[in-house]
C-alpha cells in the first residue's frame, strides 16, 4: 500500500521514466493514476461529503486527466504536481456548481451538508472523532484555503505547492502559518475572561 | 484537537481509502470511466468538454453575426437618404459589431482553461469567463425586446420592399416604447423572482443573469481569489 510519506519518492521514479516507452498510453495512465490513487482520492473526499457526488468527482478527474494525458510532459512537472492541478481544478469548479444547486435547491445549507455522516469517517471499529474533527475544520474552509490545507496535510513541499496553485513559496509559506494560526484559533479559541 | 493530530487523522484517512479502493478496485472503475467517457462527456456540466462546445458555439454565433453585420452594412449605405431606415441600419451594424466582440472574447477565454494549469490561473479564467458571460448576456439579451422591430423592419424593406415606418409609424414608435418599458419590467421581474426561483435550469440561468446574481457570484469569487493571492 502507497502511504504519504511513499509518494515522493514515486514521483522521482515517474520523472526519470520516459513515458513513450512501449506500453499504450492507457496502461500507462492506468498505471500512474494507480500509483497516485490517493491524490485523487484524498481531493475527491476534501471536496464531497456525498458519496454519489464524490463518485462523480472522482470519474470526473480520471477522464480529465486523460484527456489531458497525452500532453503531460514528466521533463516539465511530476505527475503527482499534474494530477493535483487537475484534481483541485476539477474539484473546485464541481464545488462551484454544486454551491449554485444547493442555493436554488436547498434545503440543505453548507452546514446541513457538513453535518452529514460521511461513511470513510467511519472504520471497521466505529467512529473515528479525529477524522471527523478534521472534515469539520476543511468543510469551513473556501475552496481555495481547502486545497492549500489538502496540499499541507499530504505533506508536499512548498515549492511544489506554489507550482500546484500558481502563487510564490513565499506566499506560500506565509498562507500556511496563517491557515495554521487559523485554524490553533478555531480548534482551542482564546478563553474568555470571566466576570465576576 | 491539534495540528499534528490532524495529519495523524489525514494519514488515517489515506489508509481508509486505499483500504476502500483496494476493496472496491476503483482502479477498474477509472479505466470503465474512461471507456464512458464519450457518453459521459454529455453530463460535464463546465468540464473541458463543455468548455470546447462553448467555444465553437461562440465561432458559430460569431460567424453568423458577421454575415449579418454585412447586411446591415449595405443595407444602411443603400438607405443612407432615409433617416429611419439609415437608423435601423446603423443599430443592427453596431449591436451585430457587440456581438462579434463578445462572441471572440469568450472563445478566448474558454479556449484558455486548461485543467492542468495551475488551480489559481484556471479559476480565475473561469470566474472571468462567467463574468463576461453574465453581462454580455444581458446586456446583448435585453435589447431584443426591441431589436427584434429594428431586425424586422430591416428584413422587411430587404425582402419585400416593405417600409413598416412609412406604413404604420405609431405601431412602429409604440411598439419601440413598449420594448424599452419591458425591458426595465424583464429586470425588474427577475430580481422580484430571483429570491424563489423557478426549477426548470434554463428558466433560472435567465433570471439569475438578468437580476445579476451570476454577476454577483462570478465578483465574489475573483474577489476571493484575489484574497488569496495577496500575502
Amino acid at each position: 500500500m502507497d502511504t504519504i510519506t511513499d509518494l515522493p519518492v514515486i514521483d522521482a521514479i515517474d520523472t526519470h521514466a520516459d513515458p513513450r516507452q512501449a506500453d499504450p498510453p492507457q496502461a500507462r495512465f492506468a498505471a500512474l493514476l494507480d500509483r497516485h490513487r490517493g491524490i485523487v482520492l484524498k481531493v475527491a473526499h476534501g471536496y464531497c461529503r456525498d458519496t454519489e457526488d464524490r463518485r462523480d468527482l472522482l470519474q470526473d478527474i480520471s477522464v480529465q486527466a486523460w484527456r489531458a494525458f497525452p500532453a503531460f510532459d514528466p521533463s516539465r512537472s511530476r505527475f503527482s504536481t499534474w494530477l493535483y492541478r487537475i484534481a483541485l481544478n476539477v474539484a473546485i469548479s464541481q464545488v462551484r456548481r454544486s454551491q449554485l444547486r444547493r442555493q436554488h435547491h436547498a434545503s440543505l445549507d453548507d452546514e446541513a451538508m457538513a453535518s452529514l455522516p460521511d461513511p470513510a469517517a467511519h472504520g471497521p471499529d466505529g467512529a473515528d472523532a479525529g477524522i471527523r474533527a478534521l472534515h469539520a475544520v476543511i468543510d469551513r474552509l473556501d475552496p481555495l484555503n481547502r486545497a492549500l490545507m489538502l496540499l499541507y496535510l499530504d505533506e508536499r513541499s512548498h515549492r511544489e505547492i506554489a507550482e500546484i496553485l500558481g502563487i510564490s513559496e513565499g506566499n506560500v509559506a506565509t498562507k500556511l502559518h496563517r491557515l495554521r494560526q487559523r485554524i490553533r484559533e478555531e480548534l482551542d479559541p482564546p478563553a474568555t475572561p470571566r466576570t465576576p | 484537537m491539534e495540528l499534528d493530530e490532524m495529519k495523524s487523522a489525514w494519514s488515517r484517512l489515506d489508509a481508509e481509502l486505499d483500504a476502500a479502493w483496494t476493496r472496491l478496485d476503483l482502479r477498474a472503475d477509472g479505466i470503465e470511466a474512461l471507456v464512458l467517457q464519450d457518453r459521459r462527456e454529455r453530463g460535464l456540466g463546465l468540464g473541458r468538454a463543455a468548455l470546447r462546445r462553448f467555444g465553437l458555439a461562440q465561432l458559430v454565433e460569431m460567424a453568423v453575426w458577421i454575415a449579418m453585420v454585412i447586411v446591415a452594412a449595405s443595407f444602411w449605405y443603400d438607405h443612407r437618404a432615409t433617416p429611419h431606415l439609415l437608423a435601423a441600419g446603423l443599430v443592427l451594424h453596431v449591436y451585430g459589431i457587440a456581438a462579434i466582440w463578445a462572441a471572440a472574447t469568450r472563445a478566448l477565454l474558454a479556449a484558455g482553461v486548461y485543467y492542468t494549469a495551475p488551480v489559481l490561473d484556471i479559476q480565475r479564467r473561469l470566474a472571468r469567463l462567467r463574468r463576461f458571460t453574465s453581462v454580455t448576456t444581458v446586456a446583448l439579451g435585453l435589447p431584443w425586446w426591441c431589436l427584434w422591430l429594428v431586425a424586422t423592419m430591416v428584413g422587411a424593406k430587404l425582402w419585400m420592399g416593405i417600409d413598416l415606418y412609412t406604413a404604420a409609424p405609431g405601431w412602429v414608435v409604440s411598439t419601440l416604447a413598449f420594448g424599452v418599458v419591458a425591458m426595465a419590467g424583464s429586470v425588474w421581474l427577475a430580481v422580484r423572482w430571483s429570491r424563489h426561483p423557478p426549477a426548470h435550469p434554463w428558466l433560472r440561468a435567465i433570471i439569475d443573469d438578468l437580476a445579476g446574481c451570476n454577476l454577483r457570484r462570478a465578483g465574489r469569487q475573483l474577489d476571493e481569489i484575489e484574497r488569496f493571492e495577496r500575502a
